[in-house]
């Protein structure tokens, strides 16, 4: 399955080869049982997320899967990209881990590794459980410690049918995020019309309170629990490697939003869940709050968690070579977790 | 696809090529490095655009391939994933403004994309482009923001970012004042007072803010006066005015307001979070480059982490402390250690604001605004909240002003305060502002003359000058009041707010706010069901009804949405035309709420619950039953706002199940239930603030029944002075008389403070034959947690010989505990296991990890007695550990460490140790023992007892109201 951020960039490399050779690029490369669920759009980028999402929707577990085999025939038609969807296509290739206890899985998405992070397991898994009595959890840490994978571990477990369904927000670096924009991503994730508009003549404690209430209204809207994610407003922290992107209307925003999530939870079991951010700005919620700190991975722990994986992976033998291998060059204690991801989802690319 | 048998070495060839393409990627070719920068040139110049409509700046490459050069220089923009735009991120952008160079060359790589995305940063970038001088004193809130984010593009002559944040910072502080001052009009005594209290003076206010008069300690000043007086547009003028001269510096600020429901004056800690919070927002380049200030920042924001998560350690069972008592001290320390904190980081702050115009200090003003609803909580609830005032009056130039619609009636500030009452507007101003409303002289006039000069009465009187075709109509409201000049502001508004409903065009929508606004909240099946048939539309379908419901959303001056989508009528509306409808059409306002209710009763929402009652209790129809079965404690703060409306029994019955202020005489018109109530609020508020004597009295005066709530409060009373033995008499009396039909928690509970009493007295034996007492009981109660600390109790008190059963049935019980009932008791479970020891395995492999790691972040605060013991404990439980990691965790527990490295250790230690458990879990291995040995050191080094607390998990069986409000540590 693809990510989101990955099935942004699909559509956008292969927007421009759609817009050149329309709808019968797309249902060229999509098997024949497929093809009439693609409906005419006239808008080219709606078309095409649908083409992604009628591959990625498909049930016939066929190897490989259809979304793979999609990717490679359009590749063809993206001159100067073929690195890039030839390394999404290996990627999909991976089966995805066999079903367990989704709460415990050493791997995440078909190449992701989520190792170790037994404390933040629990706590997802206390704050997911329906009689919790701290409905909102703040995941803070150093750069590059992982603190974004809870976000794809939120996505693990809804893929794993743990949890009905999420909203996540993730600013990244270089966006200037407002609090428009903010209530724009997650009404438009809920299903909802993404206009959004605040009465100029509201004042600044009014406005962030009455958004706050137009996506806890959408939110509501379904009768199933949400995890509410925003990810990357960076704390305000001498330390912080990055600027912070909140503003005081951002911080009530967020706040009314906790509030919400709070006085509701035993109601409609939505939980916020909030990565990378300032906790005085939630303080107030701290009653109705967990917050966890993620640590450094050592390499001793990192080897690990590898080995286990490896074995589970039938490589019981060469386990400790495969492992050597992966933790080759990297760090003690391991400060960038992201160059152990890449590095192992290339040793399961390669098994 | 994996293949197991795959050889090695194919696998690690495959690897090191995967390796390699990742590490080095073919470079690009000239005319690819060249496509990328002709892209790049021109997104950099837009703030948001799509990839496959941008441009680039030559005509060498066509639009629509931007996606294949620029992809990795773009990131998904907030908000925008619908329209598909993206940003650039920060490297790329600078790459490629730095590219461009100059001013022009930016303004004429804008024209290469003309369809652009207007966002504020775009419209900034524009003008600057465009030649035009930014002037940072006169941008928004919005425009500063967009020029710091052009600050950090790196534009060639750009404004100075430091200017920028200053100008941003001061604007952002004040912006929300502007809306709130909006047609301000005189008070120029009334400003001159406020600027003395903060110490400006009068040539200071206009010239430079150095000529402050310190005073040191200052007298808090009470602003005053009814609704619509203008109390909060005063202040906010103050702090404009001040604020609008650039020159002077700023004396730093806070303001708060308690209608914010985040706010809770009973617990101050709620206070002081929203005032860091605004101060951190506030703070600029300065104060990040100030070291003094920002370690007391530090200071401040780790106070209220380690404040707010020994609350949540106190709030359970099982803690160190040995009596209520302690518990309660050590409450009351951490309420003292943060008001100290908070006090000492206001001191940095005024001295660093003093430190910018060479001065020692600064005054601080802090704003407490919408006091009256302070004054609704009893004097109990009030307590922590003076005695925070108490520490913020020794802050060295503290100005703190309450602003409220009476004088507090406390007895805290009598003879304490200096008083600023707030009247109507003198004539002339009054004019001022009826002109500047658009009121002709003559109207004006005649307006002040005879509607008197408040100045919402006036807004409104302006309003509807404005909507009808002069001033008859206005004095046909005036001729109704002949003779009746005395009647106040609110009735007069209330007429004017008819007239002005009378100029809404359609009739029908007039109607569903006069008389719908009987009703607070309307959705369209409350038009249907309720409005239509007594506002004479008759009978309607569900589409007309919602036309009329969408109608009505459009009369934004009547009426707001709420979280749910339905409208609230806006209560300076609804209040004074509610007070009419009542006085003018009594049956029809009893017939709406009579339907209201009945509408509300089928629904199983909180807000029909809550609904339901508010028109129950207008009609004073206190049902019990009825209303007992749809209360939830949110429920009180939905009502909270309406109490003024309430007759007087009703305010009785609501105070009794919220923590509402009630007069003498209306406390006589509570019933026997209900004034028990009222009693077992204030005595847990007693407790919180560990004065169990004025507890003890409260509770002796209402004699409560056996059981009664207030029974086991009354035994708590006398343990928590250290009286045992008057404990046991009184317990022994409640249960020799506790009806045989009554509530199980309720007699759990005293049986098991029964056998508490005893265990204190000395009597083992007799503590011992109360719980045995109890175990029936709490095996009866749909929890499973007073079960569970009964028999964790008895292998305390029984002696080892006879204490088999107990600990069988405890291990039991533990295999079958639903895992949230952890959640909510961690340390009881944790104790019960360390009470139990390391076998059986089977509740240490069920819930052991989880109790570690919730653990971990308690052992930074732990004694070094008790890290002494923890680190001896693991070393001790390690010495046997099978598993390669376990053996390795032992070299971390050196003993020379540090208290601050031990505790590091020790909770990587536990980490490892309950890490073991998982691996052992997914490879069906059984647990290496050491692994629970380690934990169990660590659960018994926590130290936790019972001895201070009362039964855990009867919450769900009884009442809730007792458990209302913040004081769980009195309740625990």
């Amino acid at each position: 399955m693809l990510e989101d951020v990955e099935r942004e960039m699909l559509v956008e490399l292969l927007l421009d080869a759609v817009a050149q050779h329309g709808r019968a690029l797309l249902l060229d490369n999509m098997p024949r049982a497929l093809r009439p669920n693609l409906q005419q759009e006239d808008d080219n980028r709606i078309l095409l997320k649908r083409a992604i999402e009628i591959c990625e929707e498909d049930r016939r577990r066929v190897d490989p899967p259809v979304i793979v085999t999609f990717i490679i025939g359009m590749r063809n038609y993206t001159p100067g990209s073929e690195h890039r969807l030839d390394q999404l296509a290996r990627r999909l290739s991976v089966p995805p881990p066999a079903p367990s206890d989704p709460y415990m899985d050493l791997v995440i998405r078909s190449d992701i590794p989520f190792i170790d992070r037994n404390p933040l397991r629990s706590e997802v898994r206390r704050l997911l459980d329906p009689q919790t009595p701290r409905p909102i959890l703040l995941v803070n840490g150093q750069r590059y410690s992982g603190k974004s994978f809870t976000s794809r571990f939120i996505d693990h477990l809804a893929r794993s049918k743990a949890l009905a369904r999420y909203c996540p927000v993730e600013i990244y670096p270089g966006d200037t995020p407002t609090m428009e924009g903010i209530a724009r991503s997650m009404l438009t994730t809920l299903g909802g019309a993404p206009a959004v508009v605040v009465d100029p003549m509201t004042n600044s404690k009014r406005g962030p309170r009455d958004l706050a209430d137009d996506v806890w209204r959408q939110l509501t809207q379904k009768n199933e629990p949400c995890v509410i994610i925003i990810d990357g407003l960076n704390p305000r922290s001498a330390n912080s490697p990055s600027p912070p992107q909140v503003n005081a209307e951002i911080a009530d925003f967020v706040l009314r939003l906790g509030s919400l999530v709070r006085v509701n939870a035993h109601i409609h079991g939505h939980r916020l869940l909030l990565i990378d951010y300032n906790a005085s700005d939630i303080a107030i919620l701290s009653q109705d709050l967990r917050d966890i700190g993620l640590e450094e991975v050592t390499a001793t722990e990192a080897r690990t968690e590898l080995e286990r994986l490896f074995r589970g992976r039938g490589r019981g033998q060469d386990a400790a070579q495969l492992v050597d291998a992966v933790m080759d060059g990297l760090a003690d204690p391991l400060v960038d977790l992201r160059a152990l991801g890449t590095k192992c989802g290339q040793m399961l690319a390669s098994l | 696809m994996t293949d197991p048998d795959r050889p090695i070495e194919d696998v690690l060839a495959r690897f090191q090529e995967l390796l390699a393409h990742s590490e080095a990627p073919a470079a690009p070719d000239d005319d690819t490095r060249n496509a990328r920068l002709a892209f790049l040139r021109a997104a950099s110049v837009l703030h948001l655009f799509s990839l496959v409509d941008l441009r680039p700046d030559d005509g060498r490459w066509p639009s629509g391939s931007a996606a294949r050069y620029l992809l990795d220089d773009t990131v998904p923009a907030v908000g925008w994933g619908a329209e598909g735009l993206r940003t650039l991120g920060i490297e790329a952008r600078r790459e490629g403004l730095a590219m461009l160079g100059s001013r022009s060359a930016i303004g004429k790589a804008l024209k290469a994309n003309p369809n652009r995305q207007r966002t504020d940063v775009q419209s900034m970038l524009e003008r600057w482009a465009g030649g035009e001088t930014l002037r940072p004193a006169a941008m928004s809130v919005a425009e500063l923001r967009a020029a710091a984010t052009l600050c950090e593009w790196g534009l060639p002559d750009f404004l100075p970012r430091q200017i920028v944040d200053e100008f941003s910072r001061r604007r952002s502080a004040v912006s929300n004042f502007e809306v709130l001052a909006e047609g301000f009009v005189g008070r120029t005594t009334e400003l001159e007072q406020l600027r003395k209290f903060v110490g400006l003076t009068p040539s200071s206010f206009i010239d430079r803010a150095r000529d402050f008069v310190f005073g040191r300690t200052v007298t808090p000043l009470v602003l005053f006066g009814v609704g619509g007086a203008g109390k909060t547009a005063l202040v906010a003028r103050f702090i404009l005015d001040f604020f609008s001269n650039s020159s002077a510096g700023c004396f730093p600020f806070m303001y708060l307001a308690f209608d914010d429901e985040t706010l809770d004056p009973a617990e101050p800690a709620t206070i002081i979070g929203a005032a860091v919070r605004q101060i951190e927002l506030q703070s600029g380049e300065i104060e990040a480059g100030d070291a003094d200030y920002q370690g007391a920042l530090l200071r401040m924001t780790d106070q209220l982490g380690i404040y707010f998560s020994t609350r949540q350690r106190l709030s359970g069972s099982a803690v160190s402390a040995r009596s209520q008592r302690e518990r309660i001290h050590e409450l009351l320390l951490l309420d003292e250690k943060l008001f100290v904190t908070f006090a000492r980081f206001l001191d940095q702050w005024s001295k660093l604001a003093g430190g910018r115009i060479g001065v020692e200090r600064l005054p601080i003003l802090f704003v407490l605004d919408t006091f009256e609803e302070v004054e609704f909580l009893p004097d109990t609830d009030l307590e922590r909240f003076w005695e925070l005032v108490d520490v913020l009056r020794q802050v060295p130039e503290m100005r703190l002003l309450i602003v409220g619609r009476s004088m507090p009636n406390s007895a805290y500030l009598a003879g304490r305060v200096q008083q600023l009452a707030l009247g109507d507007l003198n004539r002339a101003d009054a004019l001022e502002l009826l002109q500047r409303l658009g009121v002709d002289q003559a109207s004006a006039a005649y307006v002040a003359d005879h509607f008197g000069t408040n100045p919402l009465t006036l807004r409104l009187a302006a309003r509807l000058l404005r909507e009808s075709d002069g001033i008859s109509e206005i004095q046909g409201v005036r001729s109704q009041h002949d003779g009746r000049l005395q009647l106040g502001a609110e009735v007069i508004r209330g007429q004017l707010y008819r007239r002005v409903l009378d100029h809404i065009h359609d009739p029908r929508i007039r109607a569903l706010a006069h008389p719908g606004m009987v009703l607070r909240r309307v959705t369209a099946a409350i038009i249907q069901e309720v409005l239509a048939p007594h506002c004479g539309f008759g009978w309607i379908d569900a589409a007309e009804s919602e036309q009329l419901f969408a109608s009505l959303a459009r009369e934004h001056s009547l009426v707001r949405r709420d979280e749910y989508g339905a409208l609230l009528y806006r209560e300076e509306v609804r209040r004074p035309m509610l007070a009419l409808l009542a006085a003018d059409r009594p049956d029809l306002t009893r017939e709406l709420h009579r339907a209201a209710a009945r509408f509300y009763a089928v629904g199983s929402d909180e807000a029909s619950a809550g609904e339901e009652i508010y028109h129950r209790l207008m009609l004073g129809d206190l049902e019990h039953r009825v209303l007992q079965r749809r209360w939830t404690n949110s429920i009180g703060q939905r009502l909270a706002a309406a109490a003024e409306e309430l007759p007087p029994e009703s305010r009785a019955w609501l105070a009794s199940r919220t923590r509402l202020r009630l007069s003498d005489a209306e406390r006589e018109l509570a019933g026997a239930a209900e004034r028990e109530r009222i009693v077992g609020h204030e005595a847990v508020r007693a407790f919180r603030i560990g004065d169990f004597e004025s507890a003890l009295n409260m509770l002796r005066n209402v004699n409560p029944a056996p059981d009664s709530p207030l029974a086991a409060l009354h035994a708590r009373a006398l343990l928590a002075l250290g009286q045992p033995d008057l404990a046991s008499a009184v317990l022994n009396e409640y249960l020799a008389t506790f009806p045989p039909l009554a509530s199980s928690p309720r007699l759990a509970e005293l049986l098991w403070l029964a056998a508490q009493s005893c265990a204190q007295r000395g009597d083992r034996a007799e503590a011992a034959r109360w719980l045995e007492q109890l175990v029936p009981i709490a095996k009866s109660l749909p929890s499973r947690l007073p079960l569970l600390q009964t028999l964790t109790e008895q292998l305390a008190i029984l002696e080892p010989g006879t204490a088999g059963p107990s600990r069988q049935a405890l291990a039991g019980l533990l295999m079958e505990l639903d895992p949230s009932e952890t959640y909510r008791e961690a340390a009881l479970i944790r104790l019960a296991m360390a009470r139990l020891g390391p076998s059986p395995a089977g509740p240490w492999t069920r819930f052991g990890p989880d109790l570690a790691y919730e653990l971990l972040s308690a052992v930074p605060s732990w004694t070094k007695e008790q890290l002494a013991e923890a680190r001896a404990g693991l070393a001790s439980a390690l010495e046997t550990a099978s598993s390669p990691q376990l053996e390795g965790a032992i070299t971390l527990l050196d003993p020379e460490s540090s208290d601050e490295d031990t505790a590091k250790k020790i909770a990587t230690t536990i980490s490892m140790a309950a890490a073991e458990f998982s691996h052992s879990r997914l490879s069906d291995d059984v647990v290496d023992p050491a692994a629970i040995q380690a934990l169990w050191t660590i659960f018994k080094a926590e130290r936790a007892t019972l001895a201070a607390a009362t039964l855990a998990g009867i919450g769900q069986g009884e009442e809730n109201w007792l458990r209302s409000g913040s004081s769980f540590e009195a309740l625990a």
